[in-house]
Formats: C-alpha cells, sequence, structure tokens
C-alpha cells in the first residue's frame, strides 16, 4: 500500500494553486529559483573550476549553443518519444490487466503473484535483458520505459478497482448491468481518480527511466547526451541534459494535473 | 391489451432465473416505452408478486455461524406497499437484500411471479440508504443507466421523465456531490424506477434524512407509487414512517431474525401527515409499538446477544 499513500501525497503536492492565487504562486516560484541560480554561482565561483560545476551562465551559454545546433531538440524529442511509448503501452497494458485481476478473482489469485514478484526489480537492472533481447536504440528503451510506468499504473489501478463500492456493483446489477458493463461502466470510472494518479506517477516513473536507458542502451536522447559530455568533460552540457529533464518532467506533470478537471469531472469542487 | 395473456404466459415459465427476468424486463420497458405515465397501472397490475418461502440465511464470522434471518414464510400480493418494521439487527435489511438477490439464502427460496430470485436483477428497483448514485455519472446519466443496460431506444428520454416525476428536471446535470442528501435519494428512486421494475424494494432511504425532508419524501413516495402501483418492501424501524406508508407491516424479531406479526393497515389513502389523528391510527400505533419495545428491550438487556 505504500503506492496508494505515496500517490495521495503526489496528488497534495502536484495540485495547482487556485486561480486568484497564480501570480504570487509564480512570484514565490521565481523567488525560489532565484536563490537556488544564487546558491549555485556562489558556489561555482567558490570552486572556480567549470568541469566540476560551471556557474549558470555558462550553463546557459552551453544551452544556447546546443540550442542553436539544432542538437538538444533532437535530443529531447527522441528522449520523449521513448517515454510516450512505453508509457502508452505500460497503459494499455496496466490499466486493463487490472480492471481484470480486480474483478476476477481466480485471475487476480494467478496473477497477482507473479506481477508482486516481478515489482521490486528496478527498471535499471533490466537494461541488459532489454539489450539482448532488442539491441541498442529505441526499442530497449520502450521496454525500459514500458517497465518503469507499468507498476505505478498497474498497482494504483488495481487498488481502484478493488476499492469500487459493493452497493454501486449491486445497484447496477439491479439495473440489468452484466459483467462487461460492471467492468467497464462501473469498476473503472469509479477507479479512475486512482488510475489517474497511477498515470502521474507512471509518466514521472518512465521519464526518470528514460535516461537511464539511454546511458546504456541508446544513442541519441538525453541521457546519452549527458553520458558523452561527461565522457568530453564538458560539464556544462551534462547540466544543461540535467535542467532540460526537470523543466520538462514538471511541465509534463503540470499538464496532466491541468486536465485533471476534464478527466475526473464529478470529482471538482 | 393482448399482451397481458403473453406475459402471463412467460411469467409462469420455470425459473431460468436473471436471464429470464431481464428479457422479461427488456420487454416490457418496449411495451410501455410509448406510453404516458398514467396508463402504466392498469397494464402491469398483476405483476411484482412476491413469494418468500423456508427463507434461512446464516453468516459465518471467524468460523461461527449466526443466523441472520430464520425460517421466514411470506407472501406479499402484486402492488401491495409493505414494510419490514424492526429494530436494528433483526436481519430486515437481509431479507430485502434475500429478495433482491444481493444474499443468497442458506435454505429456502424467494420468488418474484413464480421465477426464483438467483442474483441481482433488473426485476428489482433497489433505493439504498444512502450513497448508492454513481458519484461520475450526471443525475440524469444516473437515471439513465438502467434503461441503457436494458436496451432501451431513448435511455435519456425516459430519464428526464422520470426525474421530472421527482421534481428534479433542472438538475439533470448536476453530479450527486454536488445534491443534497434528500435531493440524492430522489434521484435514486428515479433510477430504481426508470426501468419500470415489478418489484421495488427499499432500504431505510430516509433514514439519514432530516424530520422535516423525510416527511415530505414519503408524501411524495406515495404519490409516485399511486401511479405506478410497484410492489414495494421498505425496511425502516421508524413505526410512524411504517405505518403512514404501508398496507402491511411485518414486525420483525431478534435472534434470530423472525416474523412476529403481520398486520394489515386499513387506513384509508391518500394519506396526508393528518392521518395520525383518524381513530385507528393511536390503536395500531400502540399494537406495532408494544411489540418493537419488546424486541428492543431484549437486546438491551442482553436476552439475546
Amino acid at each position: 500500500m505504500d503506492r496508494t499513500m505515496q500517490s495521495e501525497y503526489f496528488k497534495k503536492a502536484l495540485r495547482l494553486p487556485a486561480l486568484p492565487a497564480w501570480l504570487s504562486g509564480a512570484a514565490w516560484m521565481a523567488a525560489g529559483l532565484g536563490i537556488l541560480a544564487l546558491i549555485w554561482t556562489l558556489v561555482a565561483l567558490r570552486l572556480n573550476n567549470p568541469v566540476l560545476l560551471p556557474t549558470p551562465t555558462v550553463v546557459l551559454e552551453g544551452f544556447y549553443q546546443l540550442f542553436a545546433d539544432g542538437l538538444l531538440l533532437k535530443d529531447v524529442v527522441a528522449s520523449l518519444k521513448r517515454v510516450f511509448i512505453g508509457f502508452l503501452i505500460a497503459s494499455a497494458i496496466g490499466v486493463p490487466l487490472a480492471m481484470l485481476l480486480a474483478y476476477f478473482v481466480t485471475l487476480r489469485r494467478l496473477i497477482l503473484p507473479v506481477v508482486n514478484l516481478i515489482r521490486p526489480i528496478p527498471p535499471i537492472a533490466w537494461i541488459p535483458i532489454a539489450i539482448l533481447w532488442f539491441g541498442i536504440g529505441d526499442k530497449p528503451s520502450f521496454f525500459i520505459t514500458a517497465i518503469a510506468a507499468f507498476f505505478p499504473i498497474f498497482l494504483n489501478s488495481f487498488f481502484g478497482g478493488i476499492s469500487v463500492e459493493d452497493q454501486h456493483l449491486n445497484a447496477a446489477r439491479c439495473l440489468g448491468a452484466k459483467k462487461v458493463s460492471l467492468v467497464v461502466r462501473i469498476m473503472f470510472p469509479s477507479a479512475l481518480p486512482m488510475i489517474w494518479t497511477g498515470l502521474k506517477i507512471g509518466l514521472g516513473q518512465s521519464w526518470m527511466a528514460v535516461v537511464t536507458a539511454e546511458l546504456i542502451a541508446a544513442q541519441s536522447g538525453l541521457g546519452y547526451m549527458i553520458q558523452v559530455s561527461r565522457l568530453n568533460l564538458e560539464t556544462s552540457y551534462v547540466l544543461v541534459g540535467m535542467v532540460t529533464i526537470g523543466v520538462l518532467g514538471s511541465l509534463m506533470a503540470l499538464a496532466l494535473t491541468s486536465v485533471e478537471r476534464y478527466v475526473l469531472p464529478w470529482k471538482q469542487k | 391489451m393482448s399482451f397481458i395473456g403473453k406475459r402471463h404466459g412467460l411469467a409462469e415459465t420455470p425459473p431460468v432465473a436473471a436471464v429470464a427476468a431481464n428479457a422479461l424486463a427488456l420487454q416490457r420497458l418496449k411495451e410501455t416505452r410509448s406510453m404516458p405515465a398514467r396508463q402504466l397501472p392498469a397494464t402491469r397490475a398483476a405483476q411484482g408478486a412476491i413469494r418468500i418461502e423456508n427463507v434461512s440465511v446464516e453468516f459465518k464470522r471467524n468460523g461461527a455461524t449466526s443466523i441472520a434471518v430464520k425460517d421466514i414464510n411470506i407472501e406479499i400480493a402484486a402492488g401491495e406497499f409493505t414494510a419490514l418494521l424492526g429494530p436494528s439487527g433483526c436481519g430486515k435489511s437481509t431479507l430485502l437484500n434475500v429478495i433482491g438477490g444481493m444474499v443468497r439464502p442458506t435454505r429456502g427460496e424467494t420468488c418474484i411471479d413464480g421465477m426464483a430470485v438467483r442474483e441481482p436483477s433488473a426485476t428489482c428497483g433497489v433505493v439504498f440508504q444512502q450513497h448508492s448514485l454513481f458519484p461520475w455519472m450526471t443525475a440524469l446519466d444516473n437515471v439513465a443507466f438502467g434503461p441503457r443496460m436494458l436496451g432501451h431506444e431513448a435511455p435519456l428520454a425516459v430519464a428526464r421523465e422520470f426525474l421530472a416525476m421527482v421534481g428534479l428536471e433542472k438538475f439533470a446535470r448536476a453530479y450527486p456531490a454536488q445534491l443534497s442528501g434528500g435531493m440524492q435519494q430522489r434521484v435514486g428512486i428515479a433510477r430504481a424506477l426508470a426501468i419500470r421494475p415489478p418489484v421495488l424494494l427499499m432500504d431505510e432511504p430516509f433514514g439519514a434524512l432530516d424530520a422535516q425532508t423525510r416527511s415530505i419524501m414519503q408524501e411524495e413516495l406515495l404519490k409516485i407509487w399511486s401511479e405506478l402501483k410497484t410492489t414495494v418492501v421498505f425496511v425502516t424501524h421508524d413505526v410512524d414512517e411504517a405505518i403512514f406508508l404501508s398496507d402491511r407491516i411485518f414486525v420483525m424479531g431478534n435472534a434470530p431474525g423472525c416474523i412476529k406479526d403481520d398486520i394489515r393497515v386499513g387506513l384509508d389513502r391518500p394519506r396526508t401527515p393528518e392521518v395520525v389523528q383518524s381513530p385507528g391510527y393511536g390503536s395500531l400505533h400502540r399494537r406495532v409499538n408494544r411489540l418493537i419495545r419488546e424486541e428492543s428491550m431484549k437486546v438491551f438487556n442482553g436476552t439475546v446477544n
């Protein structure tokens, strides 16, 4: 159940500020980032070693170079593609499987132990197998991002599914609903808030995993760029990659949170 | 009128349980689709007769068996408004769930119009105590759910008709969480009735409402029932509520749950809250109250666990 508690936490942490407070929220964020940049600059100047830690301005310069060159965009697109495809595969398998296991007890007894056995294996441990099976490039990365996204999506959906109210199932049966309708029209929507949380966490996990996968099993993408820049002692490019990952990751989380009201209209105040 | 005979034929076929029950509900829905609500009573007067035969329900808890209800025998005529009245823990909700197919009896059988009840089906509309509306659907979609499941051609039109019947057409697009408790129960009643079930089961539907709302809801329910004439089984622990609503009250006793008395309420209809001043009311109330009090005292004194 640690995942569900975690998901509750994320739900709270990711909530957008209310509209009137929007501007003050932005101001606070700018202040926070400003403090971070200030500390970073001070430490970098004190160290006075661009290989260990370049100043933010040097990193910004590196960002501009990579961006103007088109390299950065190419790597971002490569990484995003891997994240989304892996995430889609994980969702397409995780959500329906979770619904089936939540509804059919026999299937649950059969498959849940297997899932629990595979769950503790971290995505990074799958990389050697992924390379053996799929070689180097997109395919092993799809596999790794899918594995990373699968468990939060599946587990949240599953717990959402089994916590469906008996009363809702009985009410639906008394209105003529059969198995398929019970799963699709009752269990699925009643689990949707949890499924949505799972998707948000899954996307984050998948984003983290893509970098890991690209460090080893790819020749493009932000992870690959970080790895190559480290070997070339281009620390500013390493930091460009890291900042880009951070910014894109938060934007994705923000995007999911901002469409939530359309996915879960009954949950809005 | 020719389909009345046809439907009788269907009702007496051997119990193929839920599939047949649903087919029946579907057919009924199709037949009644284009008819105005006021013509309905005449066409479906003979439906919704309930027979409960030697029903016992036992629950196993931590290895120990507890008997919820024992050897219940009841016959309820089609179109009758009956109350299951008793102190908490007497198994009245369990008995209701047996009629609805939500609980399988350990022994005995329940039949509705001659067909054995095996699982929940569209034969019984159910109104639960609270929070049974689907929170992810609007009021309109909640009411349209049943007609939709039964393959109705215009489920939304039916839903609008029934929402209007409970006076909530203006709240069609509201989600349950945006409605008051009383409004939610009205939507629940509309939802249960929208498939025109022969039997309406109500499990303390007004128990969570304040006294004023409850009294208004009771009158409203009687008005709707007098139009649709469906068989109603109404679970309550409120003596006044049972007398005000019912044709017949089954007073239930404790440990194990059983029928202590079967009381006919002869009060005139239509009933208004002034019925409490009518001559028969006082003695009826005293009689029922004494029975209930005996049972409650047993529990209170620990004669039964």
